[in-house]
């Protein structure tokens, strides 16, 4: 499937496209939040704490006095790249090992899944505020503890396609001609494998953005007094019963990219089967019927 | 096109199991097949025949349990995967696939494609660029096709133009010998003739050596020199192909002859033919066919000897001369 | 129209069991007429073939008659008549009753229309209750006769056995039972044994011809294979680009074809004589699907073409026992086309 009618496939229809939007809009904010701040999201304004929404402060202010709206502009850039980061690592990690697997052979492979499989075990908090207590309390080691144990994701899936495409005829046609395997992995599984790659980094941006956001609001990783979303989150949360309708602004933040992402990832993966809910009896819908005789006689039983 | 005595590809006495342990089933036993540089040899066998089998074994996809198999005077049967890889990178022997819509990577040009058959030349490393384009063409021009075709993607062609450009990129090294599994079945009959003929073309122009593995005669008509007839694992006629098809020496090619649709006349009838003999064992060491054979006897209990009706034809049934009499009277 | 209405039509021995009049179909969404005009005629009792190769209509014109055109295809003109009942009125209920009790169909991969997981005897079970009151038992009891009646030589057996470990000749007898099982007047076979094996597609023509003759059935016969519609059938429709080019007997058009088209494919087919070693093709390719062509739309890979033949639409006119659509046909005695046997 060509590059650009999977673009088109997954765009088709108003969410996708709107999560798109959204998306886009959050790139933005990531390169620029903090040149458009209206304000400076470090100035605390004493004289007006735990604002509500005012013209002067869109989002109100919080517990020192610093407008919330530019907070949340500035912190898009530290949680997003972060969750980003994260997910980049996961990627390195789990599926360049999958891939090579294909080379590699079966003693390689067996130990490989027992790997990823242990990795899945490990249990996201205590691993990361392990690596912390180890490593300092810095985003450093919260990015690559979240990558570390999302990598068995990236394995998993890319082992899986990498597989299946091995078994396809032109991998053994390539075979037959003398092709070396990893130029056969190179040339004809890789690129096949990259959609699904693409479509599970989306899936786990948005989770990494959920967990990173979750952390700091745990406090682990916050670097104060630098905004992040899930660092304005747990500010507001200390002073609820002064500012209930505080925490719904960064939520909204998280879960509208969040959300965006799987938005877009499901319609890609959609948009990647052809487009289709229900497949049809018969092979492939062309607009001629009369080419079904064609593409059924495609199919002869083998010996 | 003259045919010379030494065997291009000689498959000798081969076994085939597949399966492990207690479930390994026999596939293949005792398969001899030749094909001599400049001939085209047809091997037909129905669902269940192994001829698939023979011809993962041939290329080196199975190993053999038993026997050999000499490719140019190499047992290939005996190289290691990487003596393999040499081989197969010498370009000796291609293959054609039965579909091409599977063996052709869909996301690859046409032209990408037929250049990935140029592996085997053995200068491919060195070769420029300009090089590799102008014998892709000459491939594609080869096999009758335009080279405007050289950037499209498989499924934007034709099924008779994908046949040929499967066929392009199995010549495009200049093998010796060519093998190709159900080259036309999916096709229509001006399409299958079409193929049929750039084949016998191509062995013409080339020199090339065609195995040919097919599940209906109406695939081979036209342009096998001989034909091998397949059944359940074990090789039952071989003969010139026009003979066996107007006088067959075995009853299994008696029944494919009998139950192909036709207008003519018909010495054989399918319908006396065809039986399923409740009183013959099926034991490993009888016939192959005694079971379903209208003319089994006790003496088809034990396996037939390959009788030889005359060089070149060679038939495994113990009342080869008795049963077309007693089929037609 | 209602059920009842149907089965009281088609009682009628004068109605021929499959009325195709005048019959046009366009496909991608009207982009292209695919089926320009078709008619013809299945008596009680007839077998027909229709020939030509993909892209021709026949395909279309099977599945119109089954209801199954594919989304994007519609009938834009004529009419097609199932045991009486035109198909354009047909609702989406009334076909229920029209598949299984009028019309019975197999295709060509009988494994893709089972389902893998249920034993095939449970599957024609289903299929006989779903036109009929029986009982489960009942049904059961009917459906062993039916496998039986199709050849299976141990019903009970294979009653209880899952479509993988059936082999494809077998599994075809399984789709033909379901077909038959509401006794219809009209059993169409779209490619039925294309994927077969030669002797396991003797097998079942031979099924279909002893159905044919011990129940009266009719037979639409759809193939690209030419000798397997001349064992078959008593008429044939040779379809082009489209069209009817040539119908009539089968022994006649084969013998004494009168459209060039079906003079060629007669050369180009095997038909049975595997000595000979000439292969004849068609050269060219025939016009893409609903092109608009002024004239006869084989003139252009027509060796007998003349200047007039691209100008005006040539006509299907009555030609003997049958009919054709050339400008030529009587003028061109087209020799006899039986493929010469001559020594290898």
């Amino acid at each position: 499937m060509s590059r650009r009618s999977l673009l088109r496939g997954t765009l088709r229809g108003v969410t996708p496209k709107i999560a798109a939007l959204i998306l886009v809009t959050v790139l933005v904010l990531v390169v620029f939040g903090g040149t458009i701040a209206p304000q400076d999201p470090l100035h605390q304004d004493v004289a007006h704490l735990l604002q509500g929404p005012s013209g002067r402060h869109w989002f109100g202010t919080d517990y020192l006095g610093r407008d919330v709206f530019s907070r949340l502009l500035a912190g898009s850039r530290l949680s997003v790249v972060t969750a980003l980061e994260a997910v980049a690592v996961a990627l390195v990690l789990g599926a360049v090992p999958a891939l090579a697997g294909g080379v590699l052979g079966r003693v390689y492979d067996f130990v490989a899944n027992r790997v990823a499989d242990a990795v899945m075990t490990l249990p996201t908090l205590v691993f990361a505020i392990a690596l912390i207590a180890v490593l300092g309390n810095r985003l450093t080691p919260v990015m690559l503890a979240m990558g570390f144990l999302m990598s068995p994701q990236f394995f998993r899936v890319t082992r899986a396609a990498t597989v299946t495409l091995s078994g396809e005829q032109y991998v053994e046609a390539a075979e037959l001609f003398g092709v070396s395997r990893s130029r056969t992995l190179l040339v004809h599984i890789a690129p096949k494998v990259l959609p699904t790659i693409v479509v599970t980094a989306a899936t786990a941006t948005a989770t990494a953005l959920l967990t990173v956001s979750s952390l700091m609001f745990l406090g682990i990783g916050v670097v104060p007094p630098a905004p992040t979303w899930g660092g304005v989150l747990s500010s507001d949360l200390n002073y609820l019963s002064q500012t209930p309708w505080a925490p719904l602004f960064p939520a909204a933040f998280i879960m509208l990219t969040a959300g965006s992402l799987n938005i877009l990832a499901d319609a890609a993966r959609d948009a990647g089967r052809g487009g289709r809910v229900l497949v049809p009896a018969v092979p492939a819908l062309a607009t001629d019927p009369d080419d079904l005789e064609e593409a059924a006689h495609d199919r002869i039983s083998v010996a | 096109m003259t045919v010379t005595s030494t065997a291009l590809l000689d498959v000798c006495d081969v076994d085939v199991r597949l399966g492990r342990g207690r479930h390994a089933r026999r596939i293949l036993r005792d398969v001899t097949v030749s094909v001599r540089p400049g001939e085209i040899v047809g091997l037909i066998g129905e669902t269940g025949s192994g001829k698939t089998t023979l011809a993962r074994t041939i290329l080196g996809l199975t190993a053999p349990e038993r026997g050999r198999i000499v490719i140019a005077d190499h047992e290939t049967s005996a190289l290691s995967p990487r003596r393999r890889r040499e081989f197969r990178r010498g370009g000796t022997v291609q293959f054609v696939f039965q579909d091409p819509l599977r063996s052709m990577d869909p996301d690859r040009t046409v032209a990408q494609s037929v250049a990935e058959g140029l592996q085997a030349s053995a200068e491919y490393g060195r070769i420029s660029r300009g090089e590799i384009d102008r014998m892709v063409d000459d491939a594609l021009r080869l096999v009758g096709l335009d080279v405007s075709l050289r950037d499209h993607r498989p499924a934007e062609i034709s099924g008779g133009q994908r046949q040929r450009v499967a066929i392009a990129r199995a010549v495009v090294c200049r093998p010796r010998l060519l093998i190709c599994d159900e080259p036309v079945s999916a096709l229509d009959a001006s399409n299958r003739n079409k193929i049929l003929r750039l084949l016998a073309d191509l062995r013409d122009e080339l020199g090339l050596a065609i195995l040919v593995i097919a599940h209906d005669l109406s695939s081979l008509a036209g342009i096998a020199d001989r034909v091998l007839v397949l059944y359940r694992g074990e090789i039952v006629e071989d003969g010139p192909i026009a003979e066996v098809f107007r006088r067959p020496r075995h009853p299994y090619t008696g029944l494919l002859l009998a139950s192909a649709p036709t207008t003519g006349e018909r010495p054989l009838d399918p319908v006396r033919l065809r039986v399923v003999r409740d009183d013959v064992t099926r034991d490993a060491d009888a016939c192959v066919f005694a079971a379903r054979c209208a003319f089994a006897t006790d003496a088809c209990t034990t396996r037939p000897r390959d009788v030889e009706i005359r060089p070149g034809w060679r038939v495994a049934c113990h009342h080869t001369d008795t049963w077309w009499d007693a089929a037609v009277g | 129209m209602t059920a009842s209405l149907l089965r009281e039509t088609s009682t009628a021995t004068t109605t021929p069991v499959l009325d195709v009049r005048d019959l046009s179909i366009t496909v991608g969404d009207g982009a292209a007429e695919a089926v320009r005009s078709v008619s013809f005629r299945i008596e009680r009792g007839e077998t027909v073939g229709l020939v030509g190769e993909s892209g021709s209509g026949k395909t279309l014109t099977c599945r119109t008659a089954l209801g199954i055109l594919a989304p994007g295809c519609t009938v834009t003109g004529g009419t097609l008549a199932v045991d009486g009942a035109d198909v354009r009125t047909v609702s989406r209920r009334d076909w229920r009753s029209l598949r299984g009790r009028h019309v019975g169909a197999v295709f060509q991969d009988p494994g893709s229309y089972l389902n893998p997981s249920i034993p095939v005897g449970r599957q024609v079970r289903e299929a006989i209750r779903a036109v009929s009151d029986l009982s489960r038992r009942q049904a059961r009891e009917r459906a062993i006769e039916l496998l039986a009646l199709v050849g299976m030589r141990e019903p009970e057996h294979v009653y209880r056995q899952l479509p993988g470990e059936l082999s494809g000749g077998m599994l075809q007898r399984v789709l033909v039972a379901i077909a038959i099982c509401g006794d219809p007047n009209l059993l169409v076979a779209d490619e039925a044994t294309t994927a077969l094996d030669v002797t396991v597609q003797a097998e079942i023509l031979e099924l279909i011809k002893s159905l044919r003759d011990s129940r009266g059935l009719s037979v639409l016969f759809v193939s690209h294979d030419l000798a397997v519609v001349a064992e078959l059938c008593d008429r044939v429709v040779v379809f082009y680009a489209g069209e009817i080019v040539e119908t009539g007997p089968t022994r006649e058009v084969l013998e004494n074809p009168q459209h060039p088209y079906t003079r060629a494919m007669m050369r180009v087919a095997s038909l049975g004589d595997y000595t000979r070693r000439e292969l004849d093709v068609i050269p060219g390719a025939p016009p893409a699907v609903g092109a608009a062509l002024p004239g006869c739309r084989f003139a252009a890979r027509c060796e007998f073409a003349q200047a007039a033949c691209s100008q005006a639409p040539v006509q299907l006119t009555p030609h003997g026992a049958g009919e054709v659509r050339c400008r030529r046909a009587d003028e061109l005695v087209l020799a006899a086309t039986a493929p010469e046997r001559r020594s290898a």
